[in-house]
C-alpha cells in the first residue's frame, strides 16, 4: 500500500465519518431544529429519524472500510473509532457556533411528512 | 451505605474521587499528549539532533565501541550496589571496573540519533539468583558515534514523557504509585461518569451556549467525556496494564517468585537460550552477520524489516546470546519476531515462534498505548484524545466550582476558591511551566554545565510560581466571582508561545520558512506550529473571558465582570 | 469523612482480592500443567476488571461488615491456596 493511496483512503474515511456524524446529530430532533432554524425564511419541520440514523450507519460502515483499505486491521481500527470521536467534536462545535454551515446535510429526503 | 440510591453513591465517587485524582490525571494527560510527539520535542530541545533517522549503524565497526565507552550510573550504583554486594565475599568493585553483562540498542523510525545501554553484574552478589544489574545509558549520532552530550536534557523522552507516569518522583517509586491509583480512579470516573449521565445519545453533540455558565460547563464536560470515552477508557486500561505486573502489583515478582524463578529456568533449557553464565571468556562473532541473518529470515516470512531492538547477553562469555527483534512500526502490537543466535558463533539459537492468545492481548494493548507504530494521522488523533480528556478534566473542575461558589460564598467558605486556585495552576499553570521550560532551553547556552537539570528547575519553579499566583488572585472566587489568574494566566501562555518559537529561531536559525518549505524538518516545523496554536487559542480564550459583560454587583454597589 | 472510609475499604478490598485472584490464577492453571506465562498475562489481563468489580460491590454495598468479610476472606483464601499450590510444584520440582 503506497503512501499516497494510503492517504487518500484516509482522507476518503475522515469525509465519510464527518458526514456520519452529522446525520447522526441531524436525526436528534433539537440539532435540526437548531441547524435548520439558523437558515432565514426556513420552517424546520420534523427529522426523519430513522432515514438519517440508516445513513449514518452506512456512512460509518463505509468509513471503516476505508480506514481498512489504508492500513493493517489493527491499525485501521484504532483510526477509524478515533476518527468518530473527532469528527463528533466538529460537528458538536459547528453546531454550537455555526449550525447554518450543515443546512446542505438536511436533504429534503430526510424531512419528516 | 451511606447513600440514599446507587446512583447517588455513584456521583459521589465521580465527584469527590474526580476531583482529587483530576489534579494528577491533568498531569497524565496533558503529558502523556505530549509524549506522542516526545523525540520530536527532543529534537526541538537539542538542535544538534536535528537530523533525519538514520538506518541502525555497524555494530561491529561503530556500536561495540561505543558500548565500551558506557559507564554505570553513579546515582544508581550509589544506591543499588550496597543492596547487591555481599561485602562478606570479597571487596566492592570501583563503579568504573563493574564488567558488564548486557548490552542493548533501540531505535525507531522517528529517532535520528540512537539509544544505547548496558547492564553491569556485581561481582560477589548477595543473592546470586537475582538479576543484580547496574545500568548506564548513552545516545549517539549514529552517522559517527559521537555522544550526545550529558548536560542536553531530552525534554519530550526523558521529562514529559515521564512525567505522565512517573510524576518525575523517583523517590522509592513513589509517583509510580500516585498515577497507578489516579489511573485507576480514572476508570472509576468514567464509569460512574456514564452512569449518572443518563442521556448518552440524546445528549451526545451537545453544547449549549447560549445557557448559563454553569449549563455551559457540563455540556463541555459530557461531551469532552462521551465522545472520546473509548480513547480515555482505554489509556487508562492499558497504562495500568503497562505496570500492573511490574508496580501495583507484582504478584509474580514477590510472593509467587520462586514460581517463577523455577518456570524462567526451565523455558531457558527448552529454549535453548542460556540462562546463566558459563565462566569460560569467549569473543563475541560478528553481530552484523546476525543482523543480516535475522533480516532474511523475515522477509522469508513475509514479514521484512528494520531492527527495532538489539540485545547482547552475556557479554564477553561463552554463553553469550544475541536477540534480535524487528521494529513493529506497521502494526499496533509492540516488537516481535525476535531471533536469538549464539553470540560466539553466529548459529541460530531459536526463533520466537508466534505468542499465544493471551500474550498477543497483551501486546496489542500496551503496543496501542505506546505507539510505536508509524501513523502520523493516527499520531494525531491520539493528541485531540489526550486533549478533549484535558478539557473533559478541566472542565470538570470548572463545574464543581461553579456549582458551589455560590453556597460557599454565602456560607463563608473558602472551599471554591481553594478548588479554583488548585485548578488554574494545574490548567493554566501548568502549560506555562511547560513553555518556559521549552523557553529556557533556547535561552540557556549549550555549554552551560547542568543545563538539563536548569531546565528541570525553571518548569517546576515556574510551576509554583503560577500556583503562587493562582491563590493570591484567588479571592474574587469566595465572593462567588471569578479568578482573574484564568485570563491572566492565559495571556501568559500566549506571549511566551511565541517568544518560544521566536527563540528557537534566533537561537538556531530554523524559523517556520525553512523548516517547512525550505529545508522541511517535520519534528521542528510540528513543534513551533503547536507553539504558535497554543499562543493564539491562549490568546483568544484570555480574550473572551475579559470582554465578559459588566455587571453592578447588587450587594457592594461595584461594577465586576462575569 | 466516613464516605472516604469507605472508598478506602472498598479499594483495600479489591486489592486483596486482586491479588488472591492472580495469583490463583496462576498458580492454579500451572499447577495443571499450563505455560506460566499464558497463566499470567491472562490473570494481569483479567486483573483490572476484577478489581473494579469488587470496588464498586463493596462500595455499594449494604452490609457492609458481611461484604468485607467476604471479600477479605476470599482474597486471603486464594493467597493461602496458592502459596500452598506453589509449595507443592517447588517441592516436586526441585
Amino acid at each position: 500500500m503506497s503512501d499516497h493511496s494510503a492517504t487518500l483512503w484516509l482522507i476518503l474515511a475522515s469525509a465519510l465519518t464527518f458526514k456520519a456524524m452529522v446525520l447522526f446529530s441531524l436525526s436528534l430532533k433539537a440539532h435540526w431544529k437548531q441547524v435548520l432554524s439558523a437558515v432565514r425564511n426556513s420552517t424546520a419541520g420534523k427529522p426523519h429519524s430513522q432515514r438519517l440514523k440508516t445513513c449514518g450507519w452506512i456512512l460509518l460502515v463505509l468509513s471503516g472500510a476505508s480506514c481498512l483499505r489504508a492500513d493493517h486491521a489493527s491499525m485501521a481500527v484504532l483510526v477509524w473509532i478515533l476518527l468518530i470521536s473527532a469528527a463528533a467534536f466538529i460537528v458538536a462545535m459547528i453546531l454550537a457556533y455555526r449550525p447554518s454551515w450543515l443546512r446542505l446535510f438536511a436533504l429534503p429526503i430526510f424531512v419528516r411528512r | 451505605m451511606q447513600f440514599n440510591s446507587t446512583r447517588q453513591a455513584m456521583a459521589w465517587l465521580h465527584t469527590w474521587l474526580g476531583l482529587i485524582l483530576g489534579f494528577v490525571l491533568m498531569v497524565c494527560f496533558f503529558f502523556g499528549a505530549l509524549s506522542v510527539f516526545d523525540r520530536e520535542i527532543d529534537r526541538w530541545s537539542i538542535p544538534e539532533t536535528r537530523f533525519d533517522p538514520q538506518p541502525m549503524p555497524s555494530f561491529d565497526n561503530m556500536l561495540m565501541d561505543v558500548f565500551s565507552r558506557i559507564e554505570p550510573e553513579e546515582n544508581e550504583y550509589k544506591r543499588q550496589m550496597p543492596r547487591y554486594h555481599d561485602s562478606d565475599a570479597g571487596p566492592m568493585t570501583p563503579r568504573t571496573e563493574l564488567p558488564a553483562d548486557e548490552y542493548w540498542a533501540y531505535t525507531t523510525h522517528r529517532d535520528p540519533v540512537l539509544r544505547m545501554g548496558a547492564g553491569f553484574r556485581v561481582p560477589f552478589p548477595k543473592d546470586p539468583e537475582s538479576h543484580n544489574h547496574i545500568h548506564g545509558e548513552i545516545t549517539i549520532d549514529p552517522r559517527s558515534g559521537a555522544s550526545v552530550p550529558d548536560n542536553h536534557l531530552k525534554i519530550g523522552s526523558e521529562w514529559f514523557y515521564p512525567l505522565h507516569y512517573s510524576l518525575n518522583i523517583n523517590w522509592n517509586f513513589l509517583g509510580f504509585f500516585i498515577v497507578g491509583i489516579a489511573g485507576f480512579f480514572m476508570l472509576v470516573a468514567l464509569i460512574t461518569g456514564v452512569w449518572i449521565h443518563r442521556k448518552i445519545f440524546k445528549e451526545f453533540f451537545t453544547f449549549r451556549r447560549d445557557k448559563s455558565k454553569q449549563r455551559r460547563i457540563l455540556d463541555m464536560h459530557n461531551m469532552t467525556g462521551v465522545v472520546a470515552l473509548p480513547f480515555h477508557f482505554f489509556f487508562a486500561f492499558t497504562g495500568l496494564i503497562i505496570f500492573i505486573a511490574f508496580y501495583y502489583m507484582p504478584v509474580t515478582n514477590t510472593m509467587l517468585q520462586p514460581l517463577h524463578n523455577m518456570h524462567q529456568a526451565l523455558e531457558a533449557q527448552q529454549q535453548g537460550l542460556p540462562h546463566e553464565r558459563s565462566g569460560i571468556d569467549a569473543p563475541l562473532g560478528s553481530v552484523d552477520a546476525m543482523v543480516t541473518e535475522a533480516k532474511r529470515r523475515w522477509a522469508s516470512r513475509d514479514m521484512a524489516g528494520e531492527v527495532g531492538f538489539l540485545q547482547i547477553h552475556h557479554v564477553g562469555d561463552a554463553n553469550a546470546y544475541v536477540s534480535i527483534y524487528r521494529a513493529g512500526s506497521d502494526r499496533v502490537s509492540l516488537v516481535g519476531e525476535g531471533i536469538h543466535f549464539n553470540g560466539v558463533t553466529g548459529d541460530v539459537l531459536r526463533e520466537d515462534p508466534p505468542h499465544g492468545i493471551s500474550e498477543s492481548i497483551a501486546e496489542f494493548l500496551t503496543g496501542l498505548h505506546l505507539q510505536h507504530f508509524e501513523h502520523w494521522f493516527l499520531r494525531w488523533l491520539y493528541v485531540i484524545g489526550g486533549l478533549l480528556g484535558c478539557m473533559c478534566i478541566a472542565t470538570g473542575f470548572m463545574f464543581f466550582v461553579e456549582k458551589r461558589k455560590q453556597q460557599h460564598a454565602n456560607a463563608g467558605s473558602q472551599g471554591s476558591r481553594i478548588v479554583d486556585a488548585f485548578a488554574v495552576t494545574t490548567v493554566t499553570g501548568m502549560i506555562v511551566a511547560t513553555i518556559a521550560m521549552l523557553l529556557a532551553n533556547r535561552i540557556i547556552p549549550g555549554t552551560t554545565e547542568g543545563k538539563g537539570d536548569i531546565e528541570k528547575w525553571v518548569f517546576c519553579i515556574t510551576w509554583a510560581l503560577m500556583f503562587i499566583h493562582a491563590v493570591v488572585r484567588s479571592r474574587p472566587v469566595a465572593s462567588a466571582r471569578s479568578n482573574p489568574a484564568w485570563a491572566a494566566q492565559c495571556r501568559l501562555i500566549s506571549v511566551l508561545s511565541f517568544i518560544a518559537v521566536l527563540a528557537n529561531w534566533l537561537t538556531t536559525g530554523d524559523h517556520l520558512i525553512k523548516t517547512l518549505i525550505t529545508d522541511t524538518y517535520w519534528a521542528v516545523a510540528g513543534v513551533d506550529l503547536s507553539l504558535i496554536a497554543s499562543g493564539i487559542i491562549a490568546g483568544v480564550v484570555a480574550h473572551r473571558i475579559t470582554a465578559l459583560k459588566p455587571v453592578r454587583d447588587t450587594e457592594t454597589g461595584e461594577v465586576v465582570y462575569e | 469523612m466516613t464516605k472516604f472510609w469507605s472508598v478506602l475499604g472498598a479499594f483495600a478490598g479489591g486489592y486483596i482480592f486482586t491479588w488472591g485472584f492472580i495469583s490463583l490464577m496462576v498458580a492454579g492453571p500451572v499447577y495443571a500443567g499450563l505455560d506460566f506465562h499464558s497463566a499470567e498475562y491472562t490473570a494481569f489481563l483479567l486483573a483490572l476488571p476484577v478489581f473494579l468489580l469488587t470496588f464498586f460491590w463493596l462500595f455499594i454495598s449494604r452490609q457492609i461488615v458481611l461484604s468485607h468479610t467476604l471479600i477479605f476472606g476470599s482474597g486471603a483464601l486464594a493467597i493461602g491456596l496458592s502459596l500452598w499450590l506453589q509449595t507443592l510444584m517447588l517441592n516436586s520440582g526441585a
